[in-house]
C-alpha cells in the first residue's frame, strides 16, 4: 500500500476515533491478506517494527503476512501495544492486553478485532467526547463486553481502546466513552 | 532537493499518527512523540507542523493563522512550506480549510464538523510555572491532584480580585486532566468546549502533544463565586464595526490614542459590507 493510501486510511482511523461508533469505510483497498480488508489496512498503516503486535485466534497465515508486510515484531499478549483478534471469540472475561498505567495510560493497548458484523448485535448507547448527545450501536461482540467495559471506565485512564472490522468498514470505540445497553422506550 | 510528500519521513509520520490515536483516546493527556528535526526554527511551531505533515493529504485545504492574521511572517512561511512539500490548496477562510494549522487564536468563524484544528504550542504543562519538575507533574496529572493550579487562583482572587490569566488559560478537559490551550486568550477558550472539530497540540521543543475530539467538555478553571470572566476590550472594531471579536489594540499617536480592530483578519474582511 502506497504512502497515499495510507494517509487515507489514516485520517479515517482519526475520524472514526473521533466520532466513536460511526461507522466508516476503509478507503484504499489492499492486496489480498488473510484479514479484512479493513483490518489489513489498518495493519498496514498502523504496524511497523516499533510497534509490538500479538495474535490471538487468528489464521496461522496472519503472522506471516504480517512480517512480510509490516515488519512488526511479535510478542506475547501482555507485551503488546496492538493485538488482533476476534470479535466473537474474544475472551472479555479475562482480557490479558496491557492498560497502561495511571502516569502513561498511552501504553493501554489498542485492540483491533475482526468481527463477522458491526450493526447486528445488542443495540448498545455510547455517549461521551466525540459524540453529540448519544450514539447507537450494534456490533456484534462476544459476552461479557458490557461488564468489561464498565469494569475498564471504572480504571480510566487506564484501559484499551477498539477498533472494530468488519468487511472494508470499521468503527472505533476509545476508552473515554461511556457505553450502555440502549433500552428501547 | 526531493522531499518525501509533507517532509517527514513515513516512519516518523505513523508513529506521531499512533500517538495522535491514543492521544484522541485520552482527552487531554499529554503524549510523549520523537519530534523531529523541521526545516524551521523551534519557536516557528514545529510541534504543530510535525502534527500537520503526519495528517495532511493531498484533497486537504490548508489555512495556518498566526494571532489570528493569514499575513504575518510565521503564518506565510508554514504556508508556503506545506503548498511546496505537499501541494495542497491553501486557504484564508475559515469555512473552507479542512485543517488550521494556529499560533494564539481560535477563528472567530463558528467551526465545524470534519475540520482539525492543529494548535502550536510552546509549553504544553499547564503546571510548569508552579512545578517546574516533569517527573513531579506527570505524578500529579497520575493523581488527578490539580490543588496547585487551584491555589495560584485563590492567590490571584486575593490579591487582584479576579483571576488575572489573560492567555494559557487552564482548563479541564473532559473532567480528568488539567490542560494548556496553548497561548490563546482566555477570550477563546469557551470555543473548545463541545467543538465540532478535533482539536490536536503539538510541541516540538518539549516534543509532547495532546487531543481535544470533538464534542468534548472543555471547562476552565474557575471558583463558584468567582466564574470566568475573561476581559475584552468593549469597544467596535474599527475597521468592520464587530462588537463580539477579539480586538488587537493599536496606538494610533504620540498622544497614546487608540484604535481596536478585530484580530482574525478573515472574520474581518467577511464582515466589511
Ligand atoms: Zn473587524
Amino acid at each position: 500500500m502506497n504512502p497515499e493510501q495510507q494517509q487515507q486510511i489514516f485520517r479515517t482511523l482519526l475520524s472514526a476515533m473521533s466520532a466513536p461508533g460511526e461507522i466508516m469505510s476503509i478507503p484504499a483497498r489492499p492486496e489480498p491478506a488473510p484479514l479484512s480488508p479493513a483490518c489489513a489496512g489498518v495493519c498496514l498503516t498502523l504496524l511497523d517494527a516499533s510497534s509490538a503486535v500479538a495474535l490471538t485466534g487468528m489464521a496461522p497465515t496472519v503472522a506471516p503476512w504480517l512480517n512480510d508486510h509490516c515488519r512488526a515484531p511479535m510478542v506475547s499478549l501482555d507485551e503488546a501495544q496492538f493485538v488482533l483478534g476476534m470479535g466473537k471469540h474474544w475472551n472479555w472475561e479475562s482480557s490479558q492486553a496491557p492498560i497502561g498505567s495511571e502516569e502513561e495510560p498511552e501504553q493501554g493497548a489498542t485492540l483491533i478485532l475482526e468481527l463477522d458484523n458491526l450493526n447486528a448485535g445488542i443495540p448498545l448507547q455510547l455517549t461521551g467526547p466525540g459524540i453529540s448527545g448519544t450514539r447507537n450501536i450494534a456490533p456484534r461482540l462476544g459476552t461479557g463486553f458490557l461488564a468489561f467495559w464498565q469494569k475498564q471506565q471504572s480504571q480510566y485512564p487506564r484501559g484499551v481502546d477498539l477498533i472494530l472490522c468488519s468487511q472494508d468498514q470499521c468503527l472505533c470505540l476509545p476508552r473515554s466513552v461511556t457505553i450502555c445497553r440502549f433500552e428501547e422506550a | 532537493m526531493d522531499y518525501n510528500f509533507a517532509y517527514l519521513d513515513e516512519q516518523s509520520k505513523r508513529a506521531i499518527r499512533r500517538s495522535l490515536l491514543k492521544a484522541v483516546a485520552i482527552p487531554g493527556h499529554q503524549l510523549p512523540f520523537a519530534s523531529r528535526e523541521m526545516p524551521l526554527p523551534y519557536g516557528w511551531g514545529t510541534g504543530g507542523i510535525q502534527l500537520t505533515a503526519a495528517i495532511i493529504g493531498k484533497n486537504d485545504v490548508l489555512k495556518v493563522i498566526d494571532q489570528g492574521a493569514d499575513d504575518t511572517t510565521n503564518a506565510v512561511s508554514i504556508r508556503q512550506f506545506f503548498a511546496r512539500v505537499t501541494g495542497v490548496a491553501t486557504t484564508t477562510k475559515t469555512v473552507k480549510a479542512s485543517i488550521i494549522q494556529t499560533r494564539h487564536r481560535i477563528p472567530e468563524t463558528p467551526l465545524q464538523e470534519g475540520q482539525i484544528m492543529v494548535y502550536q504550542v510552546p509549553m504544553p504543562e499547564p503546571l510548569f510555572k508552579l512545578e517546574p519538575r516533569r517527573t513531579e507533574t506527570r505524578i500529579l496529572h497520575a493523581l488527578g491532584d490539580y490543588s496547585l493550579m487551584y491555589l495560584q487562583l485563590y492567590d490571584h482572587i486575593t490579591r487582584y480580585g479576579r483571576v488575572a490569566i489573560g492567555y494559557d488559560f487552564p482548563v479541564m478537559v473532559h473532567d480528568r486532566y488539567l490542560m494548556s490551550p496553548s497561548p490563546i486568550p482566555a477570550f477563546d477558550v469557551p470555543k473548545m468546549h463541545m467543538s465540532p472539530a478535533l482539536q490536536i497540540f503539538g510541541a516540538g521543543r518539549e516534543k509532547q502533544l495532546y487531543a481535544v475530539p470533538p464534542y468534548s467538555r472543555v471547562v476552565p478553571l474557575a471558583f463558584d463565586d468567582y466564574p470566568f470572566a475573561p476581559l475584552q476590550a468593549q469597544a467596535p472594531c474599527a475597521i468592520c464595526g464587530s462588537q463580539h471579536s477579539y480586538k488587537d489594540e493599536i496606538i494610533l499617536d504620540d498622544k497614546g490614542t487608540r484604535q481596536y480592530i478585530c484580530s482574525d483578519t478573515d472574520y474581518c474582511e467577511q464582515h466589511r459590507c
